[in-house]
């Protein structure tokens, strides 16, 4: 039975579009052009995987997406909206209503239960109760995590930690799910069912991510694959995210 | 609503930190706890020491409003007569008037168990019923009843007098008076003297006589015969207290004015009468206690705002410490969404219960532990009073220091950049904000010495000035070593950390990681052992430098006898010829008021006069001349001394109130006495370092009454004439013959060979057994070597040192408390890099010594900086000891302190990070490694 979400795969809206991104670290002869003119579109229902060596930017351009950081030219915009203008308190406020962001290390509030740590960005926005606890049941849920509901991230394992942390991405109803290396941290099975989980936000609910990694397999999932180096694309491939990795591998290597 | 919610979201981030926390959070709950109730304490302290001070001057001079009582040495017998209370008490808006004579008594040896001497005592003779309002705390009873109304030959006697005599109530008592005079008495009561202030009085009660009470009758009886030519009746009055219909200060004013204009009523007697007296305000007595009491006050200040500073640090580095450590997780709540508004009131609500709670535990601990003293020193503190005005500070400084310790942490988290999620900031500090922060520190304690030396324009006077410097000066001076600490860290922990290594002996290098890459948690965790450590060094260099700042020259005669009241001119050369007495020198040692000439500016203070033939005053105390009149020579200056009506003043006295070599200076003695001030010329100004110490100890009976600035030296005529007020204008009055020296109270002397205080003393017994039998009254002396004195003084210091002591180990508890936390929080954060120094084949036992040799280095750090500061505040305390106590005081810094200071350094940090060494010890390294 399809996913009451299923219909809004028919509309194909352009979630992200970044112009001329350029972000440099540092200054004068230290200086490090992290990014040196990205340009990237992404329409919605689209699963994005970047890949790159050690130091390409990666993560770097994640952040600009996610608004944690401030790009030294160039524009994103997120569903329309130009984000690298907005004061830090509009930028806040952004990220509360349309970003969900993944990171490596799993990054949960200790002292907060699983349903707390998921609960919290709708909390910090100050919606009523009952709409909080139906939207973290229905992620519990999804995220199959209804028996870890009162467990401290402590007593949780790695790939139940990055559940949780999903489902917070999750609670607002993000446009963009922005993941940074998400199965770093993970052994191999772990991983594996992480990520054919965010495969199937993106096919049956019809999210969109722009997903890190490293790992061909992961980025055999995806729908576009971009590939970065010294700061540029050098590469945007769409897949067909049917996993196949040697296509991957092949793109990646054409240009390394 | 929604802001509501919002709200309860950042409530739910703190609750559940300080749950889980919790060891922190009871950290801080306990600093601010401590640093509320010793604010409390001392504050409630202070008020219960004054209450006590004020009882024991009641216990003399009584809950009237206006109390008169005979100038000493101005008539004969020095009594006021029945006929002016009579006529007092018909003046409008008086509502009572009590009165009161005091005789001398004697109490024969045979009534003493045995072999004791005739005693003389103070006999009081009071109005029953009357004297129970004025003087309620004179006549706390230890045990028994009071004086009946109607039952003579009662009397109530002195609690130490009851147990010399081992007779209590209901016990018979022979007392004698005048010539053969004598009745037998029944002892219905016996009263409980209340000491005075902090410090035991056992000298006093030497000088002091025992004291028996009995009705006004039974005394006149005990006196019948002494004026043959009155024949019997009322015998003269010791004193007048008079209760107003109003107590308001223009009434009290009213009523003085009122009483002196009884002088111009035509009557000599009434003349005589109010012209000798003197008349104290209830309000001037007040105002007087107030005085006397500001170095407690200044003390409590200083104790206060130290507890403080010393909890806001403390909760500083526990909340503070926290908060950089929780910067991933603050860095995820701002990628969640979470605004910088939210943030910190996430922080803040952490603070708070920790706030609200302390305080009030504090303030219950502090009363509670207030009472314990007062109940417990129950000699030294008649009741406690609660200060309302401590408790508020208590309260307001409780929250304040939580405040301000959570202001920069807070300040902090908001600036928490969303990227910490991914990336935790763990980049060091680089020097150069060592270096900053350190030069900032510099520059708070040049201005705490700008605070110290500037005299602010809203400021009016020394002690203002004082309590200025207490409020603001001293947390800046604080504050200015707290931010030093990181760069002294960064440049001497190097070297330090050799010493530590090798004594713990485990690799510098293992130590340096920790030292310099965590400069800042290191000095934040000595900065705690800094407050402590300065604390007891600045106690005991500031107790030494009193102690050598008075010296006393040479050739000070080694004995003296102290005379209260003071003897006059027969009764002089009677004790001057005693056998066991060499090369007789009378003193006279008293205090008086300056007045200035416009009658203006705080002249409140008094000034000591130490009197005596000039050329023997230098043996006393060495005067070095500054300025003499018209320029002329020291040999000059001495003769005009000796020709009378000219003083020397130190240089203490004549900065004070700007007065110069060739002024005349007014003094006058009481209060409202503003008619009857003496001019005395300044001939010179002189520096005599100890003079004021040594007068101030000399003049034991006004020790604790009077608050000295400066003091000045004149021959003893001329103090005379200050103490009679016979001054300008001059009084027609009296048989006073100034050339004469008529009172004297204080004699200096060799003793004969051989001859030891007891001799002397036991000369002074036999001669008032002459005298008693002649029908004469006793002499009240003190008898006693310079050597005795000094051992007193210092006796007093160490008591005074003592109680100060007390406080520091407070201080040194929340310390420690502060260096035990920051320990454990320090292995607590590095559980990860010591687990992997255990993988990598460390042993417990060398990862516990490496924590030791931490604590090591940080006690040695933190000491050395303690020890500067402690001295830089008994700097401090010196200076202010010279401006406004007039103590000359000389640095000393003595190696068993420095000693001590370390040694307790490290001592603490050991205790303090056995626990953590330990644990460190225990560390799981699977747990420690997945823990993230
Ligand atoms: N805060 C910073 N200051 C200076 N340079 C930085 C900073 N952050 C990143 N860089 C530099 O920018 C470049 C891109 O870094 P980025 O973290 O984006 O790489 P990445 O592609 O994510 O690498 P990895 O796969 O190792 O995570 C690198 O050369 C890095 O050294
Ligand atoms: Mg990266």
């Amino acid at each position: 039975m399809p996913h009451p979400y299923w219909r809004g795969r028919l509309i194909s809206e352009k979630i992200l579009h970044i112009e001329n991104l350029v972000k440099v670290y540092g200054s004068g002869s230290t200086a490090v052009r992290a990014l040196d003119g990205v340009n990237l579109e992404v329409h919605s229902g689209r699963f994005v995987a970047v890949m790159g060596s050690s130091g390409s930017g990666k993560s770097t351009l994640l952040h600009m997406i996610g608004g944690l950081d401030r790009p030294s030219g160039g524009h994103i915009h997120i569903r329309g909206q130009e984000i690298t203008s907005l004061s830090d308190s509009q930028l806040t406020l952004f990220r509360r209503r349309h970003l969900g962001i993944i990171f490596q290390s799993f990054n949960l509030l200790p002292m907060l239960t699983a349903e707390q740590n998921i609960a919290l960005p709708l909390m910090l926005d100050g919606r009523p109760k009952r709409e909080v606890r139906a939207r973290v049941a229905e992620l519990m849920d999804i995220c199959r995590l209804t028996h870890r509901a009162d467990h401290l991230p402590d007593a949780l394992s790695g790939g139940e930690q990055q559940r949780v942390a999903i489902a917070r991405a999750l609670m607002n109803e993000p446009a963009l799910l922005l993941a940074d290396e998400p199965t770093g941290n993970l052994d191999s099975s772990t991983a594996e069912a992480i990520l054919a989980f965010l495969r199937r936000l993106v096919s049956d609910m019809n999210k969109t991510v722009v997903m890190v990694t490293h790992e061909p397999k992961a980025a055999a999932l995806s729908d576009v694959l971009v590939v970065l180096r010294d700061g540029c694309i050098i590469e945007r491939a769409d897949l067909d995210g049917s996993g196949d990795t040697a296509k991957v591998i092949a793109h990646y290597n054409r240009d390394m | 609503m929604r802001l509501f919610r919002m709200l309860a979201s950042v409530v739910l981030v703190a609750t559940t930190n300080l749950r889980a926390r919790w060891g922190r959070a009871l950290v801080a709950l306990i600093a601010v706890m401590l640093g509320v109730a010793l604010v409390a304490g001392v504050t409630t302290g202070y008020s219960s020491a004054r209450q006590t001070i004020l009882d024991w001057n009641y216990s003399w001079v009584g809950q009237s409003q206006v109390h008169i009582q005979p100038l000493p040495g101005q008539t004969v017998v020095d009594a006021l007569p029945q006929k002016l209370a009579d006529r007092i008490g018909a003046l409008p808006g008086v509502k009572q008037v009590v009165t009161r004579q005091k005789k001398s008594l004697t109490i024969p040896a045979d009534q003493f168990p045995q072999g004791q001497e005739n005693q003389v005592v103070d006999g009081y003779g009071i109005q029953v019923g009357g004297e129970e309002k004025v003087r309620p705390s004179g006549l706390r009873l230890a045990a028994g009843r009071l004086l009946a109304p109607d039952g003579g030959h009662e009397v109530l006697i002195e609690k130490a007098l009851s147990k010399r005599l081992g007779k209590g109530v209901g016990d018979e008592l022979v007392i004698k008076g005048f010539g053969s005079n004598e009745g037998k008495f029944r002892i219905v009561g016996v009263l409980e003297r209340p000491r005075l202030g902090l410090i035991s009085r056992q000298d006093l009660d030497e000088v002091v006589p025992d004291l028996v009470m009995m009705s006004q009758k039974d005394l006149e009886e005990l006196w019948q015969g002494f004026f043959p030519m009155f024949g019997p009746g009322p015998i003269d009055l010791d004193s007048i207290d008079v209760v107003l219909t109003a107590a308001s200060t223009p009434a009290m004013q009213e009523a003085d004015r009122r009483i002196e204009e009884l002088a111009d009523s035509g009557d000599r007697d009434l003349r005589l009468a109010v012209r000798h007296s003197q008349i104290e305000l209830a309000v001037d007595r007040l105002d007087q206690l107030d005085r006397n009491m500001r170095l407690f006050r200044l003390l409590s200040r200083l104790v206060s705002v130290v507890a403080l500073l010393t909890a806001s640090y403390i909760i500083f580095t526990t909340l503070g410490m926290g908060m950089v450590q929780r910067q991933a997780e603050l860095g995820m709540l701002r990628c969640v969404g979470a605004g910088r508004v939210q943030i910190a009131l996430s922080t803040v609500a952490e603070a708070v219960p920790i706030a609200i709670l302390g305080t009030l535990l504090g303030i219950g601990l502090g009363l509670g532990a207030a009472k314990g003293v007062t109940v417990y020193y129950s000699q030294f503190f008649t009741r406690m009073v609660v200060s309302q005005q401590g408790l508020f500070w208590a309260g307001v400084g409780g929250v304040a220091s939580v405040a301000l310790a959570v202001s920069l942490p807070v300040y902090l988290a908001t600036r928490v950049s969303p990227l910490a999620a991914s990336r935790p900031q763990s980049k060091a500090m680089p020097f150069s904000l060592d270096l900053a922060v350190g030069l900032a520190g510099l520059g708070l304690i040049a201005l705490s010495f700008w605070l110290r030396s500037t005299k602010l324009p809203w400021v009016q006077t020394e002690f203002q000035a004082a309590l200025v410097y207490m409020t603001v000066g001293v947390p800046v001076l604080f504050l200015g070593y707290f931010l030093v600490a990181p760069l002294v860290v960064a440049t001497v922990g190097r070297a330090v950390k050799y010493v530590a290594a090798l004594l713990v002996w485990v690799r510098p290098q293992l130590v340096h990681d920790q030292i310099q890459t965590a400069r800042w948690r290191t000095a934040a965790t000595f900065c705690a052992l800094m407050v402590g450590i300065s604390m007891l060094v600045n106690l005991r260099v500031h107790s030494q430098s009193i102690m050598k700042g008075w010296e006393l020259p040479a050739d000070m005669p080694p004995g003296f006898i102290f005379f209260y009241p003071e003897l006059d001119r027969s009764q002089l050369d009677e004790v001057k010829s005693l056998p066991d007495v060499e090369n007789p020198l009378p003193m006279m040692a008293i205090w008086a008021r300056y007045r200035p000439p416009d009658e203006k500016g705080d002249h409140s203070e008094e000034t000591h006069i130490l009197a005596g033939p000039i050329l023997e005053m230098s043996k006393l105390v060495t005067l070095n001349f500054q300025e003499i009149q018209g320029g002329h020579d020291g040999k000059w200056a001495m003769e005009e001394f000796a020709k009378g009506g000219a003083i020397f003043a130190t240089r203490e006295f004549a900065a004070r109130y700007n007065v110069r070599a060739g002024d005349v200076a007014q003094f006058y003695r009481e209060h409202n006495y503003r008619d009857k001030a003496v001019g005395l010329r300044v001939v010179a100004i002189v520096e005599a370092p100890a003079l004021n110490m040594a007068i101030d100890f000399l003049n034991v009976r006004d020790r604790f009454s009077t608050v000295a600035s400066g003091s000045v030296v004149c021959s003893i005529v001329d103090a005379n004439r200050v103490l009679l007020q016979t001054g300008v204008p001059e009084t027609q009055a009296g048989p006073v013959n100034l050339t004469d020296p008529r009172l004297t109270r204080m004699l200096l002397f060799d003793f004969a060979k051989g001859r030891t205080t007891k001799d002397v003393a036991e000369d002074l017994d036999a001669l008032n057994s002459r005298r008693l039998a002649q029908g004469h009254e006793g002499i009240h002396y003190y008898a006693g070597s310079i050597q005795d004195l000094l051992q007193m003084i210092s006796g007093e210091f160490e008591a005074v040192v003592a109680i100060l002591q007390k406080i520091a180990l407070w201080a040194m508890a929340l310390a420690s408390l502060g260096v035990g936390f920051a320990m454990a929080a320090n292995v607590q954060s590095r559980r990860r890099q010591l687990a992997v120094l255990r993988a990598i084949g460390m042993t417990r036992f060398q990862l516990a010594r490496l924590v030791l040799a931490e604590a090591v280095t940080i006690a040695l750090i933190g000491s050395l900086l303690g020890i500067i500061h402690g001295v830089h505040l008994a700097v401090n305390a010196n200076h202010f000891d010279k401006h406004l106590f007039g103590l000359p005081t000389k640095l000393t810094l003595q190696p068993q302190t420095m000693a001590l200071a370390i040694g307790f350094a490290v001592l603490c940090c050991l205790v303090a990070s056995v626990l953590p060494a330990m644990r460190a010890g225990r560390t799981n390294i699977l747990a420690a490694l997945r823990h993230v």
